[in-house]
């Protein structure tokens, strides 16, 4: 099954919750499938590295793993899950200066990162629409790292106010008026790019 | 609603974050003012163009199997405790403690009989020799000759 960042069903996560907790591994790949991909893209997002994303998005999931009896309540596991994940971001590469390693350029084991195809695309418009992606990989990587989170979880994310606050640490109010700022930033970057 | 409210509220609108209420005041307020329209259709493009363009990463199949195997690897030694439930694992606790009271004292009690038994034996042996002994000493024994008797009274001076 490829993991994908369709929507899940609270009752089936709380079942598979329930059972990985009780040492299913099957249940817990579920879990797995259904929110790597997720977690992948918000690290890198952060850390603006496909390895290092990749390496943090497992360390994530082998505590997620681990730490899974200690999940108060099962309606949060999201923003419980991208915490962690947040906190691997923050532990180890805060101080450290963002990768400059390309998306395309191959991992360790000499492999690309698989990405979409899309074969309805001539060259012309295939380069445009990579040149759109670095645009907005730029503008992303370029938000202060207080604006860029809340930023990746909201407009790349779609999740709650609520639940971003949950996993950013801030009130509710701080959260909306970063989103808020955060958006008039992107906005700005990418306006000569807007037909309005 | 004047405008500074309604530009100041208008990503938490088009993120669906604001009260039924406040939604509706936007609303109405978005159709009659033709800048705080336009701020509005500016932020919506903005925020399509970015999704649009923003290109997620792909999960790689082998990630799951490093994470399998990261989990088996730094599994404890035995699941059994994990899977019980808490109330179970004190239950075991407390079995396994009181297992260890009633051993204990049946050892004590045991080593305790054991010691008894010695003491009660060795007094037995004890008291059987001394008795022995008694008895040897009021019984003449035959097999042993006689002395003769002194004639000297080492007490009388005509002796000496």
């Amino acid at each position: 099954m490829n993991p994908s960042s369709a929507t899940v069903d609270p009752v089936e996560l709380r079942v598979w919750v329930q059972r990985a907790r009780k040492g299913d591994i099957g249940s817990y790949q579920r879990i797995y499938d259904s929110y790597a991909r997720k977690v992948l893209n918000f690290i890198y997002r952060m850390v603006h590295s496909p390895e290092e994303a990749e390496d943090l998005t497992q360390e994530t999931f082998v505590v997620v793993y681990q730490k899974l009896r200690t999940l108060k309540d099962i309606n949060r596991f999201e923003p419980w899950l991208f915490r962690i994940a947040r906190n691997f971001v923050y532990q180890k590469y805060r101080k450290r200066a963002p990768s400059t390693v390309s998306i395309d350029a191959p991992n360790e084991d000499g492999r690309l990162m698989p990405e979409p195809v899309d074969g309805r695309k001539n060259p012309d418009e295939a380069l445009q629409t990579e040149e759109l992606e670095g645009v907005i990989s730029d503008v992303i990587a370029g938000l202060p790292e207080k604006y860029r989170e809340v930023f990746v979880l909201a407009a790349l994310q779609h999740l709650s106010y609520e639940e971003i606050a949950d996993i950013v640490g801030r009130s509710l109010p701080s959260v909306k008026t970063d989103i808020h700022r955060a958006r008039l930033e992107v906005r700005e970057s990418v306006k000569r790019y807007l037909k309005v | 609603m004047d405008c500074r409210e309604c530009t100041d509220n208008l990503t938490a609108y088009l993120d669906g974050e604001l009260k039924a209420a406040d939604s509706a005041q936007m609303r109405s307020h978005l159709e009659s003012c033709v800048p705080c329209g336009d701020e509005l259709r500016s932020h919506e493009e903005a925020a399509d163009f970015v999704q649009s363009h923003a290109r997620d990463l792909e999960v790689r199949p082998e990630s799951w199997n490093a994470i399998y195997d990261r989990i088996h690897a730094e599994r404890p030694a035995s699941q059994f405790g994990l899977l019980l439930p808490k109330w179970s694992r004190l239950l075991a606790t407390t079995a396994m403690v009181a297992a260890f009271a009633v051993g204990y004292l049946w050892y004590q009690h045991d080593q305790k009989k054991s010691l008894d038994d010695y003491i009660s034996q060795y007094v037995k042996s004890r008291e059987a020799e001394f008795q022995l002994q008694t008895m040897n000493s009021f019984i003449p024994n035959p097999f042993t000759e006689a002395k003769p008797a002194s004639d000297t009274n080492p007490f009388r001076l005509e002796d000496r």
